[in-house]
């Protein structure tokens, strides 16, 4: 059986450690089903740096600097890969962003598109409806759209 | 299944304890003949092996009052 690789990107992560989040309890169950199942978790670290700043903005300090410490231990234990965007990558990231003309997609969209070639990720979790343009499903599912 | 493997602390360094969940299974009796293989596995490793996944702590992370 094909072992599913996830990426988790920044308002994924966001809206697992705010309890305020719009999307927290969607993220929380989403996220506690992968950690069951034997999905490999991936992230890079452009996401978990917006997501820290957003998590400090949103829920405080104390929720951002917890947050930092249990990913910092995941990713020592490899319970989470973090890719690191190197010179290279964010040139290759750079250039696909000056080239498109698609008015939704941002600069860290495309540092996701490296990291998902790279790792062969085969769903995101995420609550950014822009990533929808990878051509990868986007978990949670939402039953409503706004 | 007619053989085990199991991880445990050494409280002493000339006994080692057979847990009940490898005796049961193997239906091990007084008697019984048992081949004993040691490996010592270095403290950091066995650190990592028996932790639970840390993203766990994830779900339980305390909220606050926003500051800004």
């Amino acid at each position: 059986m094909k072992i599913m690789t996830c990426f988790i990107d920044s308002s994924a992560w966001t809206a697992i450690a705010d309890k305020t989040d719009e999307n927290h309890k969607a993220a929380s169950e989403y996220f506690a089903k992968i950690l069951e199942s034997n999905s490999k978790l991936v992230t890079n670290n452009t996401a978990v740096d917006r997501a820290l700043v957003q998590i400090k903005n949103q829920a405080g300090h104390k929720t951002a600097q917890k947050f930092m410490a249990v990913l910092d231990e995941s990713i020592l234990t490899v319970n989470l890969r973090s890719d690191w965007l190197s010179r290279r990558l964010r040139r290759n990231a750079l250039n696909l962003y000056l080239k498109s003309t698609h008015p939704g997609l941002r600069l860290e969209h495309y540092y996701i598109f490296e990291t998902i070639k790279r790792k062969k990720v085969d769903i995101l979790f995420t609550f950014d409806k822009e990533l929808n343009f990878f051509g990868l499903p986007l978990m949670p599912q939402k039953t409503s759209e706004v | 299944m007619t053989s085990g493997s199991f991880i445990i602390e050494l409280k002493d360094s000339r006994n080692i304890s057979i847990p009940p969940e490898v005796t049961n299974h193997l239906q091990l009796q007084e008697g019984d003949k048992v081949e004993v293989v040691i490996k010592k596995i270095r403290s950091k490793r066995l650190d990592i092996k028996i932790s639970k996944n840390p993203l766990v702590k994830l779900l339980n992370l305390p909220g606050e009052p926003s500051e800004s």
